[in-house]
Order: structure tokens, then sequence, then C-alpha cells
């Protein structure tokens, strides 16, 4: 026996693969000692292959394929990646390095515990194709959609960043609130959207939108009215505006002056004061807001909301000191002095242009911005007939549209170029053309005239675009010669650009541009030329629009928080915008719903006041409006199902990973899908480089075929890299890594009752039994059973840490017992059909850190799919229900015994029984692992096409230098031992031959053709006929053998196995028959030893009184004989399945179990039943 | 008076239907008790009874089809005991409709739940003695302990 190297990596193979064949070779390969990285580039185990299991809905094909995966992901030689595919490999054979890229699932898959109380709460919904059709679901969700999986950690399907998020200057995850919306989530879509940006109310009514203009939508139909939902956000979040702090209050002492309580400067704050900061706004004037309050007209931005925002603002803690204009009342030097140690400088621009055409300083013209600061602040009315304003930007229009409301009859505005190329909003200017203002395009003023120092009139011109191109990218403009014409005026409102007060502020060294003054910052870090001091928003910009001031306040306060805890300025900022999703937009289904319309008030009641004008959406239509959305990038992030996930197993952070392993050998197993190339033709093996193995599928590989092929490469593989040696590691190293959970040790105390000190724990499963099941409830009414010493809630049980947490109370409590109420069933070492891969990982922590450290004995109740799951709708059945299922656990464990121990050995060895040159493949692979093979053989005769037959001499003994022991056939033969110590004695004439042997591979074939006594003894009513009787127990041919699936699923190890071939095999295809039996024959001598299973049943002689019904209904039952002529019946407990079926039918109760007594099952049936109010002595 | 259900399911075909039953969102009342065991022929007359005995209001018998028995064991040994309690039942004055023996495949959870409901319907439907007047299906010879059940 050889020893294990210490470099475990040296002596892996890698499987590329995630079909049945791939995970047949990685479980073989484990089984036989190799060390394997399973990497399959899907979420779950025989996901996307042609012949997946879970596309074939056969029910055997499941009863088999189901434990197959479960064990191969739970087996502690694999490693599993799931997501993961081969980037780049180097090295050679034996010593391979791979490259392995690892593809996000957002999801910890060691902790998700299927519970899907984040797909209930998923706001996004995705299409994906199943089985040829579309289906809807949620973007959280199980890998196979309505399938279970393995592993069943649920996965997040996402594509990049909507495009609207990133169009956001803010950074508002705009596709995860209108998610929200979609499903009526006001308030959590409010606090998504405060997560980025305040003032919601404000921007829901005056920003420009830049999410709209790149939405999806717009191509297929009109696009997402965003700006409405956010105001619908605003208005409607039944808690009002909280915003979240990210550090506390007062966290941070350093003091941060803010000039200007605009946009810019009040976002700013908001931000600095989210960090811990308490930085103070300096407003000029008496009102906060900056344009918001003086520029904005109020039909547009109401008082109330504007007053509102600013309301949650000063709630947060923001200090806004009015009155105070800095370089005139403080100045920046007297504020550094104060110990301000940064300052923002957010002043806009207020400044009015001039158009400087003669005429311009006759009463009645006005510039815009006192004209709105007046008209917003105070109620004016205008007494003029007509009124002109002169410019196209948003000032000019929001003028004008406030003249019309203040009772101006005729209201012009003159604008220089197109209508197309007017900076105003295209939706102010619509409105405003049906409130009756006129406009006048490509027309300028060139002079304005007046009677007495009152204008009444103004000189106009048209004009025309030149050739030439300014500074800006517009064209220059000429006047029409002979255009000129003259319009009747009494107010004149100059709205042709703002500039910014920058000089007023009286700071020295301010870097200001000379043309536009505005202030001059670098476009990163938002720093003046002087360090500490940062500007941002239209005093830098220009006058420019709301949004893009907020953005910059955001960004500058980033910077003062690097700029006073010393951090780089520029590290991580300014990168490459991320990957936008694309869509497709001719494969989008939709409903035909347009975009909703924004309410507005009739016309006549709008005009003559300042009420707004837009009401709002109302409930439905906001809703429709946000089912619109196209879900861009899939799952919106809005972080619903972080929120739900009690387990915290969803962190949307996850990236793509590149990590490396090394193995000696490397396995691809390519699906169907993707072969491109004629190699489809060939089955079996190819090498392309030496060491890296493709095995190529077959497009119609059957079930059976694909696991062959597994379990063929997976023999062969190892051969290579272990030749002539056989390693193996001691099945006692795995019990101390802890994968058997066999009640085959002591109890240390003793059985009495008083003894007994049970422990109950009950799992919440991450709140999905704990919502439905009351724990108190069912802890009052277990603490009176006898036994429990200890209840107690524990919140997750198939995790390390729960194992530990368990473990840590026994110390405590003295406990010896553990009930544990949580999603596995049974404490068998066995895997069925329902199981399921967090039921596996509860197995393997307790057997770590309970059973085998501390021997406890544990009994496990199912209260989620037999219990909370199922009776969702029923929470107090489901804990009535509960309190039973427990109390019998309970029950049950307080008469469990444990099984009496018998373990031995087995023998290297192996014996074939067969004639024809089909086993001849399994003996050398057999013998070329080192074991000794007994060939019996009835002599082969050479034959032409097969080049593995040798003409054998029909002699004793015969050696061939290849370890297979030719032995001749027999006149009769008869096995007597047990699994794994076995003995054949064949009978030659008078000569006995005695071959001791571990395996026995039979040709049944062969065996029961022969019409000599060989086959009576041998075979029927012997041994070999006895437990092969149980292989097929029906006429289906079905496709794995009974016997092969008891060894996926509970282990059993008779190590008698059958040798079948059928002529219509091609001789590759019983080649690879031979050498996956070989496989299955190695991994059962790879075995440490032979032990009784828990189940095992036990045959008191001294009760049976020989009927032999148990007999009838077990092959493994044998009847054996007193020398005073009586019957006894006797199984050999290593071949005992334990499944019961003698106990039912002994009259005299002489057959027992350790685990699923008589006792048990009644006790069981008690605590059942509405009658059990306690437990009965049965 | 229905009151519960006890189900004995064989670990392999028959827990997979329940199993299966969840996985797939449908659902059974909670008044139903599963108890688990190895193989379905683990079940004899004296468990049967014994389910009756603590007030089962109904029993069934879940495992697998013939020849589908994960332990190669033949359904002819849990019919005939199927049969034998059925016939002492009767002799005890029960209605041996509340015990029933489904032999459904593997994984199908519908029918686990169809047979569970209509398991508990045809129950509530027995009327109690007071009404019992030749109202099948439950003749007039069903004794009182009938309907204490």
């Amino acid at each position: 026996m050889g020893t294990r190297t210490d470099s475990r990596v040296s002596e892996s193979v890698a499987i590329i693969g995630s079909s049945i064949a791939a995970i047949q070779a990685a479980l073989t390969l484990a089984q036989m000692g190799v060390q394997v990285n399973l990497l399959t580039g899907t979420a779950a185990l025989g996901q996307g292959a042609n012949t997946s299991p879970l596309v074939n809905k056969c029910s055997l094909n499941q009863r088999f394929l189901w434990p197959l995966f479960l064990q191969a992901s739970s087996h502690p030689l694999i490693t599993l990646y799931t997501n993961a595919e081969i980037e780049s490999i180097q090295g050679t054979k034996g010593d391979f390095n791979i490259q392995v890229i690892k593809y996000p699932r957002y999801i910890h898959e060691d902790l998700c515990t299927g519970c899907g109380r984040c797909q209930v709460e998923c706001s996004a919904k995705v299409t994906s194709v199943l089985g040829g059709q579309k289906v809807t679901h949620a973007a959280i969700h199980t890998p196979l959609l309505e399938e279970r999986s393995v592993p069943s950690a649920y996965v997040i399907d996402k594509n990049g960043f909507a495009p609207c998020h990133v169009a956001c200057p803010l950074g508002i995850n705009v596709q995860g609130f209108i998610s929200l919306l979609s499903n009526g989530k006001i308030d959590r879509a409010l606090a998504l959207i405060n997560e980025a940006a305040p003032l919601s109310g404000i921007l829901g009514r005056v920003c420009t939108h830049p999410c709209e203009d790149n939405c999806n939508r717009g191509k297929v139909d009109s696009a997402v009215s965003i700006r409405a939902l956010h105001r619908y956000a605003a208005d409607n979040a039944s808690r009002g505006i909280k915003y979240s702090r990210r550090y506390p209050v007062g966290s941070r002492k350093e003091k941060i002056a803010i000039v200007g309580s605009g946009p810019a400067g009040l976002t700013a704050a908001w931000e600095l004061t989210r960090l811990g900061y308490s930085p103070t706004i300096f407003e000029s004037h008496g009102v906060i807001g900056g344009m918001l309050a003086t520029g904005i007209p109020r039909f547009r931005l109401p008082r109330e909301i504007r007053e509102r925002e600013i309301e949650s603002l000063t709630e947060l803690g923001i200090d806004i000191r009015t009155g105070i204009t800095v370089g005139r009342d403080v100045t920046f030097s007297y504020l550094k002095e104060r110990g301000y140690r940064a300052f923002f400088l957010s002043i806009g621009a207020e400044l009015n242009n001039k158009i400087d055409i003669p005429g311009e300083e006759l009463d009645g013209v006005v510039d815009c911005m006192s004209l709105l600061l007046t008209l917003n602040l105070k109620v004016v009315t205008f007494a003029g007939q007509n009124v002109v304003a002169i410019g196209g930007g948003n000032a000019a229009i929001d003028a004008a549209r406030s003249a019309v409301r203040s009772g101006a009859r005729g209201v012009t505005i003159l604008y220089r170029r197109t209508q197309a190329e007017m900076p105003a909003n295209i939706e102010e200017v619509r409105e405003g053309i049906k409130e009756g203002i006129k406009i006048e395009y490509n027309t300028v003023p060139v002079e304005i005239m007046g009677d007495a120092g009152r204008v009444n009139r103004i000189r106009c011109q048209q004009t025309r675009p030149t050739e030439e191109i300014m500074e800006g990218g517009a064209h220059g403009l000429e006047p029409i010669p002979g255009t000129e014409f003259l319009i009747e005026a009494d107010h004149v409102v100059v709205a042709v650009g703002q500039i910014p007060n920058a000089s007023q502020l009286k700071i020295e060294n301010l870097a200001i541009s000379p043309g536009t003054s505005t202030i001059q910052v670098n476009p990163l870090t938002f720093e003046t030329s002087i360090p500490g001091v940062f500007a941002g928003g239209d005093c830098v910009t220009g006058p420019n629009n709301v949004v893009e001031a907020m953005a910059a306040g955001l960004k500058a306060s980033d910077s003062i928080n690097r700029y006073l805890l010393g951090q780089d300025m520029v590290a991580g900022r300014g990168l490459e915008p991320p990957k936008i999703a694309e869509i497709d937009i001719g494969a989008v289904e939709v409903l035909p719903y347009e975009r909703a319309r924004m309410p507005v008030i009739w016309l006549k009641k709008r005009i003559s006041s300042f009420e707004e004008t837009t009401t709002g959406l109302s409930a439905r239509a906001a809703q429709r409006e946000a089912q619109r959305c196209l879900n861009c990038a899939l799952c919106s992030q809005c972080m619903e199902c972080t929120r739900v996930c009690e387990m915290n197993a969803v962190f949307h952070d996850d990236s793509v990973k590149h990590f490396e392993i090394g193995s000696k050998v490397i396995l691809k197993f390519p699906s169907v899908d993707l072969k491109s190339d004629a190699s489809a033709a060939n089955h079996g093996k190819e090498d392309t480089v030496d060491g890296i193995h493709v095995v190529s599928p077959n497009g119609n590989d059957d079930l059976t075929r694909q696991v062959v092929k597994g379990m063929a490469v997976a023999f062969k593989t190892a051969i290579e890299i272990k030749p002539n040696e056989v390693e193996g590691i001691q099945e006692q190293e795995l019990l101390e890594t802890g994968i058997v959970l066999k009640h085959d040790h002591p109890i240390p105390e003793e059985t009495e009752d008083k003894c007994q000190r049970i422990g109950v724990f009950l799992c919440r499963c991450g709140g999905s039994i704990s919502s439905v099941i009351d724990f108190r409830t069912v802890a009052r009414k277990l603490s009176g059973l006898p036994g429990v010493i200890y209840i107690r809630e524990i919140a997750q049980a198939c995790t390390e840490a729960g194992a530990r947490e368990i473990e840590s109370q026994l110390a405590e409590w003295q406990l010896n017992r553990v009930v544990l109420a949580a999603c596995r069933c049974c404490n068998l070492d066995q895997v069925c059909y329902s199981c399921t891969d967090r039921r596996m990982m509860c197995q393997k922590y307790l057997n770590q850190y309970l059973i085998l450290p501390h021997k406890t004995i544990v009994e496990f109740v199912n209260i989620r799919e037999q219990c909370a799951w199922v009776h969702k709708d029923d929470p107090q059945g489901a804990t009535r229900k509960a309190v039973k299922i427990i109390s019998s656990g309970v029950s049950r464990i307080r008469l469990t015994t444990l099984a009496t121990h018998q373990n031995t050995s087995i023998l290297h060895s192996v014996i074939i029984i067969g004639g024809k040159p089909t086993g001849i493949n399994a003996a050398k692979a057999l013998a070329s692992q080192g074991y000794r093979v007994n060939y019996v053989s009835r002599g082969i005769v050479k034959q032409g096409n097969h080049e593995h037959s040798e003409v054998i001499p029909p002699t004793p003994g015969h050696l061939n230098e290849e370890e297979v022991t030719i032995v001749p056939w027999p006149d009769a033969m008869e096995l007597h031992g047990t699994p794994g110590n076995y003995e054949a004695v064949l009978k030659y004439g008078s000569l006995f031959k005695r071959v001791p042997a571990g395996a026995v591979l039979v040709d049944i074939q062969e065996l029961t053709k022969d019409p000599s006594p060989l086959v009576t003894t041998a075979y029927s009513g012997g041994l070999i006929g006895r437990i092969l009787s149980r292989r097929n127990n029906s006429d289906d041919i079905t496709d794995i053998a009974n016997d092969f699936l008891r060894e996926v699923t509970i282990k059993e190890a008779s190590g008698i196995f059958v040798l079948a071939h059928d002529g219509d095999k091609s001789l590759q295809e019983q080649v690879l028959h031979e050498l996956a039996l070989a496989a299955r024959v190695s991994t059962f001598l790879e075995k440490a030893s032979i032990s009784s299973r828990a189940t095992a049943v036990n045959i008191d002689s001294k009760l049976c009184r020989g009927c032999g019904d148990c007999a009838d209904v077990c092959p493994y039952i044998e009847m054996k004989g007193r020398e005073d002529g009586t019957a006894y019946a006797s199984v050999d407990k290593a071949l005992c399945i334990g499944c019961g079926a003698c106990i039912a039918r002994c009259p005299t109760g002489a057959i027992t179990q350790p685990i699923q007594s008589d006792k048990q099952i009644i006790s069981t049936v008690h605590s059942m039943l509405h009658t059990s109010k306690k437990l009965v002595e049965v | 008076m229905y009151t519960e259900l006890l189900v004995f399911a064989c670990n392999w075909d028959g827990w997979s239907c329940i199993e299966t039953a969840t996985n797939l969102g449908l659902s059974y009342p909670a008044s139903v008790k599963v108890v688990r065991v190895s193989c379905i022929s683990r079940i004899n007359v004296g468990l049967i009874l014994k389910a009756f005995e603590f007030g089962a209001a109904g029993v069934m018998l879940l495992g697998c089809e013939q020849g589908k028995c994960h332990f190669g064991v033949g359904s002819e040994y849990i019919t005939r005991e199927y049969e034998k309690a059925r016939r002492i039942l009767n002799m005890l004055g029960i209605w041996e409709g509340r015990l029933i023996l489904v032999q459904i495949p593997a994984f199908d959870g519908h029918e686990f739940v169809r047979q569970v409901t209509k398991l508990i319907t045809e129950i509530t439907q027995i009327p109690s003695p007071k009404y019992a007047r030749g109202i099948s299906p439950r003749p007039a010879q069903y004794s009182k302990v009938d309907s204490y059940l």
C-alpha cells in the first residue's frame, strides 16, 4: 500500500464538464482515492448537457442520477467549481498548471439554503428559454428554474448596467427604483434613490432626465417616464423622506464651509453630513435653495415641495445660515481663521448678461433673474399688454410663462435661432406655446426704442446662419438684409445668459476664466487653484441644470473627504464607464402600454395662477408606467433579496475570479452542443495533448453508456497516475475527515433514562421555517418531554457555524443526544432520491464537530419540506405538526441502541468466473492495479479478430506474466464467506482448490448454461445466486441494475459483481464496460473495511422457530440446521441492507433492528397522532 | 369527525413523492402525518392496527410499484398485510376504506396529494351512526368504534 504524499495538488485530476460521464468519472476517481477538481461551466451539475437527466425525465434516471450528483458534490476528495472555465493550461502531463476563470453567481453557494424568500421579493422579471418555451421568472432564481439542482444555491442573472443608471449624473439606480415601483414598493424605491442623491421632489419635477434620453424602451415605442416616476416616489412615500447615514453624527470634526445653498451646495452638504461631518452653508439670500427658490418658477416647483425637501435636509442636521454673503459679510480669510479647513463654492450664476444694444437702460427693461426672483417670492400683477422676452434658454421660457400667469396679455419670445436649437427644455417650450406664448425664431433685437424713458417698441431683425462655425460649435449668424420689423413691447425681459458673481467672494488667487467669469477647477477633483477650495455647479460650468449641479456637489464632497483624510484625490475616479447592458430590441416582447401622460391642470386655470401645472401620476398609472421598463440589466440591484436573506448569502459585489489549480491529468468532457468538428464520429477517448484527454460525447449516449464511459475513463486515468501501485487512502482517514455517519461506537454512558440528556435544536432556516412554525410554542410543548434538557433555536444548521453552535452547547449542558429539527430526515449513511446538498452539508459538519469528536447520538427530523414549507398557509397546523414530529424524534432517540460493531478487512484479490474473452479485460485491468486475479475459465480458443484471446492448456495453476492466474474450469464449485472475504472451493475430481477472494466477478450466462452440478452448487441456492437474485427483480429492462443503484445510494457492498455481456456490443464498448466494472471492483476493494450498517438486522436464533418466512422475502437470509434437526434463520450482517421486510414477517419477534425497531415505529406513530399528549411507554 | 391521517411512507419512492409535492408548491392539510420507514414491507398488520389504536382516522401505505423496490422486495408482501389488515378492521367494525395502499411511481407529487385528498374526503363523508340510515359507503353494521376514529 503506497503512502500519500504531502502535496495533494500533484496527485489530482482536473475534470471539466457537466455531463453525467464527467460527474461519474469524478466520483469514481475520488472513490479510488484520487483528489479531483471538478469544473463545470454551468451553475449546477448536469445543466446544459444534452443528455442531462434533468431534461430527461425518466424516473429511473432521476433515481440514479440524483444520488450520483449529491455524492459527487459532497465527496471530501472532490472540489466542485461551478461557473468555472479553463482560461489556459501550462505545463506537461503530471504537472499541469490551469488558470481558471470563475463567473460570478452573486450568491454564496455554501450559505444559500434554497428557501426562496429572495425570489418572492425580487422586483425584476426576466425571460428565459426553458425546454423550447419562454418562461418569465425573477432575476434571482434556482439554476434550473423549475427543477431542483446540485448545488441548490440560487443564481442572479445580470447583464451589465442599465443605460439609465449609467446616464444619470448622480448615479441613481434607476432600473432599481423603477422595478421596486412596479411592485408597489414606494418607500423602498425612495430609499434606494436616496442612497445616491437627495432632493427627489425637486428632481422629479425639474430634472432634465438624461436617463429618459438613454432609455431602451424609447427604441421600442417611447421612453419610460422616469422623471414622473421619480416624482411619484418622492410625493407618495408613506413615511416621508428619511435619509440614511453612513457614519454617525459628529464623527468627523473638521469644519467645512459651503458657499451657496443651491442644488450643488445642498447636495455637497448632504453627502458630507452623511459621511459624518457637520458642514455649514452660507447663503446670501433670505431663502434657501439658490436657483430652486429664485430662478425656477413656482408653477414648476412649488414652494411647499422645496420647503419639504429642505426640511428633510435640515432634519439630517445640515446647518444653513441665510443672509450671509461670503466676501462681504464674512471674508474668506475670516472663515479660515475660524477653523474652516475646506470650502465648497457653489454660488451659481446669477448675474444677468446684457445684450449690449441701445435702449437697454430704458424703464421696463428688466433682467430675467430679477423678474423671476420677484415673481417667485412675491405676488405681482403685471399690467403689461406686451411682454417680450429675449433669449431661448430655460430662463426665458420661465420668465415668459411667469409673465402669462401674472396677467400679461401678450407674451412673445425672441430667439435668434431655430426651435430645434433652443437650449430650453422642449417640454417647457411646448407648454409655453399652449399657454399662448408666441415665439419668433431666427430673430434678434437690434434696438430697444422708447418714449419718455419707457420702452414701447423693439426693432428686430431676422437672421440666418453663416458658414462660419464659432466656438461652442454653433454656426455664426448674419442678419438678413431687408427683414427688419418692429414689435410692440411695454416690458422687455433680457434672458441671454448668466454669469457667476465670483469676484464678490474676494478670494485671492482664485482662478477665474476671463470670458465666462466661471471658476476654473480640475475636472476630476473639482479643486480650484487654491488647495482645499473646491467649486461646482453653475459657477463652474455656466448656466446648466439642477442634476449636473447636484452631481458636481457629490463629486466635490468626495474630493473634500479625501482632502481632509489626506487620501489621494484622483485614485479610482474618472474610470471608464461600466459595461452598459445591450439588449436585442427586435426580440423584446412588451405589453403595448403607451407612455403615461403627466396630468396637467386645465389651461384656463393654469394660466391664471402660480399653482403647480402638473399634478403627478396616479398610483395605477405609476405602477403601469414602471412595468413598461424593459429591465435591461436583468437584476436591477434593488437589494430586496439582500434585505430578506437572513443567511446573508447574497452579495452583489461578486465578480469574475481568476485562480490556479494544479493537476496531473486533465479530463475534458465537452457536451454535445459544443461539438464542432468531425471528431464527433469517435467514441471513447482521444488524446490531443499528452495528459489532456478529451472524451467526446456521442449523440445517442444513454444513461448507461455515459455512466460506463465515465467509470472507464476514470479507471484508465487512475492507472495512468498511479501505475502499479495501489494507493488508496484508508477509510479511517475518511472517517477522520468526517463523511461517515455510523453508529458503531459505544455510548459513553449507560442507556438508562436518567442518563440520557437530550438537546433539541430548532433550525430557523433563515426565516423560512421560523416564519411559519412558532418556535416558542414548540419549545414550550417540548419542554415537558422526559430526557429533554435543553431546547434552542439556531439560525442555520447546515453550515460550519451552525454545527459549532450546537457543539458549544454540548459541553455546557452535558448533552449526549441531540435532536435536530431542520431539513435532514435521517441519520444514516445513505443518499436517497429526496436528499439535498444542504442535508449533506449538515451531515458533514455534524460528523466533524459532534459525532466523531463527542460520539453524540443525533436524530434528525424534517420540519422544512415536511412541515413549514408545505403548510405555509396553515401556520397553526404546522406548529402543532412540528411539535409532533419533533417529539417523535425525541421518542426515537430515547430508544436508539447501537449496532454491535463488525469490521472485517478486505482481501485484495479477485476471482473471475467466466469463460469468454469478455472477462479478460477486466482481469487485466485489475491485475494492473496490483490485485491478485484468479480467472476461472473453460479454456479459450483463439479467435481470429479478438486480439485478447489466448490458448490456455487445461492444467491447473498456469501463470502468465500479467499476474492473472488462469484456473481451469472445475467440476463443482462452492462459494462461502462474507463480503470481502470470500472463499471459492473448486473441485477437480477428488482435489479441492481453495481460492480466497475479496471480490467475485461472475459471468452469469456462462455459469447458468452449464448443465453440470456447478450450477446448483455455485449459483442457485448458493451464495452467489442468493446475492445476485436481488439484482433485477422485475421484468423491465431497466437501465441501471438495482445493485448498482444501491451502491450509489446506500453504499451496498456485497463484493459480487456481474460480468454482463451481450453480443451486440462492439469490441470497444465491451472494453469500456469491463473497465467500468474494474472501476467498481477497485472501489470496493479500496475500502478499508467492511462493516455492518446501522440498520442491519439481528436474528436471535434462540427465538427463531425456523418457519422460513423471513428467508422467503430476503434471499440474503439463510436457513441453517441445528444438530437436533431444527432450523433457524441467519443473516450475514455485512450483507444485510436494512430494509426490515424480514422483521414484518417474523412471527416470534426474533428479528430486530437497532434503528427503526418496532418500539421506535410504534412510539413514532403514537407521537404523531392527536391522542398523544406525552410520550408513553410502549 | 376526521382528525388525522397517518401515512407510512417508504424512504425511497414514497418519500420522494411527498418531497416532490412540496417542491412543486402543492399543499396538503397539516392533519396528514407521515412516518418514514426504510421499505413499506417493514409494515405489518400489527403496526397498522397500532395506528388506528392511537387514533388515526385513516392510514395510507405509500410505497413503490411492483418491481421498483429499491431493496428488491416484491410488493406481494405488503399487499398481503394490507388485505389482512383490512379484513381485521372490517371484523372490528371499522370501515376498511380507512386503510389504503398507494403504489405510485417515484416523484409523483400530484398523485400523492390527490390520494390524500381523496382519502380525507371519503373519511369525512362517512356519516356518524346517528345519521347513518343505509347511507353508503358505510353500511349500518359498522360499529360505534368506527365513529370514534
